[in-house]
């Protein structure tokens, strides 16, 4: 801790406070996200208004402070599922090697031409827009990267048990397999687990705002960017504030993704892309 | 013949992969709500029909066949380049993505020949002035660079461009003016990951026993970056631009609705938006081939630049 | 102007890590021209970091102290751009590992030619002559074909010669030769051996070779320093130190040969701290006194040349 850069630290503090905002924000906010005033549209930002209203009345400082919930826990629990069907599919290649690792390979591959926003997009088509259509499209794109690590992973340990195999007989290969796993694996899945999420928060907010992810009134930080376009010039602030938050956001997983990085000093290709 | 074996064996991996587009593809449609026979029986919802009408025009579709007879059909006729009809306009596929797929080959153009020149360029002279003051201004850009929603820098980016000071166009391509916007849009993220990743190769390289050498001889830092260091950073490099290409169609996609560009990627997100499955799955397609044109560009410049692949390990 | 290479209270650490730990301590040291001098020592002893010094090769987080007098210049004390002008034109570097030392993306010839061809127009086809030229004394019969080659599709024991052209293609009046012999078989070892004879004899003013193999060393150099822990502790003539070895370490190094008997150094004996003030050897020395764990010998200069850092030798 103490050795961490001061822009970390800053990182640090700004993602604590974006979820701290989230996560208490029904006790923070002062008023209800969901509730307009039409008597109060556009306005600019005032005592009782800290960051004015929007088209309908609603308090901004109120859904700015309810913005990141739903996309944060989407990206959380989308990236965390991609993390476990991807570690389940890698053990499973690396393990087996041969014929099962071949057919795997070619399915990553599959998926990974489907880049992206596009995939999402389709899917998002295909089941209709919501949370269970992001959750898959998210985790179709994301576990590929995990898989390959594990993967890789388990191939090398492979290499040293079998030398190791000599002396051990069949059934305590798998032992062998997780006593050798190094702190590497963790640290690199750790690193991949931020970036992905941060890329993710982004990729909810752009879906939203095309109206396929999350939908309005939902307060999110991407759905406010989509109505509030129209009145960009008479309150920029209804844009531009949901999507410091964004970048806030994203911006401070990253520095911190790259704080776990330098500490790891792992010279592996892998990180570089990530 | 060492060549010969891996461009094969590059190629034998990459033809799976095309199938199992294909198969996606396939599934999207047949997956997706609603019933086709029923559009067209039916498209506004107020006429009726009989099973006999029903069975007849199912007959005449080919839905009555099972699934895999399905796919091969509409294999074939990928095949045959009759990608089939939108629903909603009635209007040939093919022709919408003829007409529509080079003005978003121009835009997936510039935004890579500005993620390559600045991405690049930007990580060359970071690795260079490594620890300076400039190098640590480049280096937090590019973080940022990556943490920042495209959509969102858009539509700042139109506001100050093209409605504050009017010097771009703010939506459509009727000049070349058009693209800009889009295309340093669509850069940005790339740009980022790019300068980050070509300032921590060439600094690997720097730290390698050959570049201590080619030091030794008397060669200044330019020389040592250049001639070596950057040589050798080309494969990584090279290899991620590569795979931003490959990846490039679903960023473009939404570049493309924001912007209002006719291109093939906002023909897609107004497909989704009105169900037009049948153009979903042509797009999806078109992106899978994309993936793998570009994946055997890598490919051939892997095997240009890496003298191993293309001398093997010849002794004496 | 002298062309020797003299060093005075040479000292280089390293920042970063736990703690700033001293590579090279203290080092006093005149390389001489027309003659050969040997720093040998095993891994860590300081014998690269020396080596590399003079030529300002060390790392980033390398600091230097002290000085590096070369005709009337510290070297310590150079801009980088003024050093570039001395590496390979005025002493040169024949690196170890050079499997490792040579680019496998470029063909050899030219990361031959480009120390001279670079210096300025009109150069390049000097330095065309003169790379194949060198090629050809050090034993390649085709100098066109490894020009056109790639390190990896030659032998080591080529690549060690090609290294050692590369040192030379500038015509330096010095050499630094880094671990020439680090593992090659008996065979290499002797051609290499015979390689830098010839380079000391008619290539270059002074040559520096820094190795492990004491016996290569005795053989070529004319002068030996022995460092350990970052530390000179004996310079000799390469016949004294192997008929007569002042320092206990030298002692033990020598006796550890195949040709004396093999007798190991002992490692770490019991009871010893090796945390201590003073000698660096002291944990490892059978003979050592209580004053050698207090305080670090001084050099005490032998006839008629040479010094030992010893306080039973003083």
């Amino acid at each position: 801790m103490k050795h961490m850069r001061l822009r970390s630290k800053i990182a640090l503090g700004i993602l604590a406070a974006i979820l701290l905002a989230g996560i208490f924000a029904p006790l923070l906010a002062p008023y209800d996200p969901y509730a307009s005033d039409l008597g109060n549209v556009l306005a600019q930002p005032s005592a009782q208004h800290w960051l004015g209203t929007d088209s309908i009345g609603r308090d901004l400082f109120s859904r700015i402070l309810y913005g990141g919930r739903q996309s944060i826990l989407l990206a959380l629990v989308a990236t965390a599922l991609s993390m476990g069907i991807g570690f389940l599919i890698g053990l499973v290649a690396g393990y087996f090697g041969g014929a099962v690792d071949g057919v795997i390979t070619t399915i990553s591959n599959v998926f990974q031409g489907l880049p992206g926003l596009t995939l999402m997009i389709a899917i998002a088509a295909l089941m209709g827009p919501g949370v269970t259509s992001m959750i898959v499209a998210i985790v179709t794109n994301s576990w590929v990267g995990f898989s390959r690590i594990v993967r890789g992973e388990v191939m090398k340990i492979k290499q040293e048990s079998y030398i190791d195999g000599l002396k051990s007989v069949g059934a305590s290969k798998a032992r062998i397999l997780f006593m050798h796993i190094s702190p590497n694996l963790l640290g690199t899945t750790c690193i991949l687990f931020a970036t992905r999420v941060a890329a993710v928060v982004i990729a909810v907010a752009a879906l939203s705002y095309l109206g396929l992810g999350l939908q309005p009134p939902t307060p999110d930080w991407g759905v406010m960017i989509s109505e509030a376009r129209a009145y960009f010039r008479r309150v920029p602030m209804m844009v531009v504030a949901p999507g410091l938050c964004i970048v806030a956001l994203s911006l401070s997983v990253n520095i911190l993704a790259d704080e776990m990085r330098d500490r790891l000093d792992v010279r592996k290709d892998s990180l570089k892309d990530m | 013949m060492e060549l010969t074996k891996y461009i094969l064996k590059r190629l034998a991996l990459l033809i799976p992969v095309l199938i199992g587009v294909t198969i996606i593809a396939f599934a999207l449609g047949v997956l997706s709500p609603g019933d086709p026979v029923d559009q067209i029986l039916n498209p506004d919802g107020s006429e009726s029909y009989t099973q006999e009408e029903y069975e007849q025009v199912s007959e005449r579709l080919g839905l009555d066949q099972p699934v895999v007879v399905q796919y091969l059909d509409w294999l074939g006729e990928i095949l045959r380049g009759d990608f089939g009809r939108s629903f909603f306009t009635q209007k040939s596929i093919l022709d919408q993505l003829r007409y529509r797929i080079p003005t978003t080959m121009v835009l997936a153009g510039l935004s890579m020949l500005l993620v390559t020149i600045f991405g690049v360029g930007s990580g060359i002279i970071m690795a260079t002035h490594r620890d300076s003051p400039l190098d640590r201004f480049l280096s937090g850009l590019s973080t940022v660079l990556l943490s920042v929603p495209g959509f969102w820098i858009a539509i700042l980016l139109i506001f100050l461009f093209a409605e504050k000071w009017k010097i771009l166009p703010t939506s459509g391509v009727s000049s070349f003016a058009g693209f800009i916007l889009p295309a340093i849009t669509l850069a940005l993220p790339g740009t980022g990951v790019c300068a980050r990743l070509t300032r921590s190769t060439i600094l690997d390289e720097l730290g390698r026993q050959y570049t201590v050498v080619a030091d030794s001889k008397g060669l200044d830092q330019r020389q040592v970056v250049m001639r070596h260091a950057f040589i050798n950073a080309l494969v990584p490099i090279g290899t991620y631009l590569g795979t931003h290409l490959a990846g490039i169609m679903g960023g473009a996609a939404v570049i493309e609705t924001i912007f209002a560009i006719p291109g093939i990627g906002s023909y897609a997100i107004a497909a989704v938006q009105s169900s037009d499955y049948y153009v979903v799955q042509a797009y999806v397609m078109l992106c899978g081939t994309i993936y793998v044109i570009a994946n055997i560009l890598i490919d051939i410049f892997y095997i240009t630049v890496n003298p191993k692949i293309r001398f093997g390990l010849a002794v004496e | 102007m002298s062309i020797d290479i003299e060093i005075r209270s040479g000292s280089v650490f390293f920042d970063g890590g736990d703690a700033s730990t001293y590579a090279l301590r203290d080092a006093n040291a005149t390389f001489p021209a027309h003659s050969v001098t040997g720093l040998i020592g095993e891994s860590g002893s300081g014998k690269s970091v020396l080596g590399m010094s003079i030529l300002g090769l060390l790392p980033n987080t390398a600091r230097i102290e002290g000085s590096c007098v070369y005709k009337d210049r510290d070297l310590y004390r150079l801009s980088e751009r003024e050093m570039t002008r001395i590496r390979g034109s005025e002493i040169a570097l024949i690196p170890q590992n050079p499997s490792e030392s040579l680019n496998p993306m470029l063909r050899i010839g030219r990361q031959l030619s480009e120390a001279v061809a670079l210096r300025g127009r009109g150069e390049k086809p000097r330095a065309l002559e003169r790379r194949d030229s060198l090629l050809e004394r050090f034993g390649f019969a085709d100098p066109r074909a490894i020009d056109r080659s790639y390190s990896f599709q030659l032998s080591g024991g080529m690549n060690q010669r090609v290294v050692s052209a590369l040192g030379l293609m500038g015509s330096p009046r010095w050499v630094i030769a880094d671990e020439p012999t680090k593992g090659l078989d008996a065979i290499l070892r002797k051609q290499v051996y015979g390689v830098l004879k010839e380079i000391a004899e008619n290539e270059v003013e002074g040559m520096i070779v820094i190795t492990h193999d004491i016996a290569l060393a005795c053989a070529l150099c004319d002068t030996i320093m022995v460092l350990y822990k970052g530390l000179i502790l004996e310079q000799r003539s390469s016949a004294e130190l192997m008929g007569s070895p002042l320092h206990p370490y030298t002692r033990g190094l020598i006796g550890s040969l195949p040709s004396r008997g093999m007798h190991p150094i002992c490692r770490d004996l019991p009871g010893r701290d090796s945390h201590v003030e003073g000698c660096p050897f002291y944990p490892r020395c059978a003979v050592a006194e209580k004053r050698c764990s207090e305080s670090i010998p001084p050099e005490t200069p032998l006839s008629p040349n040479g010094f030992v850092r010893c306080f039973l030798n003083a």
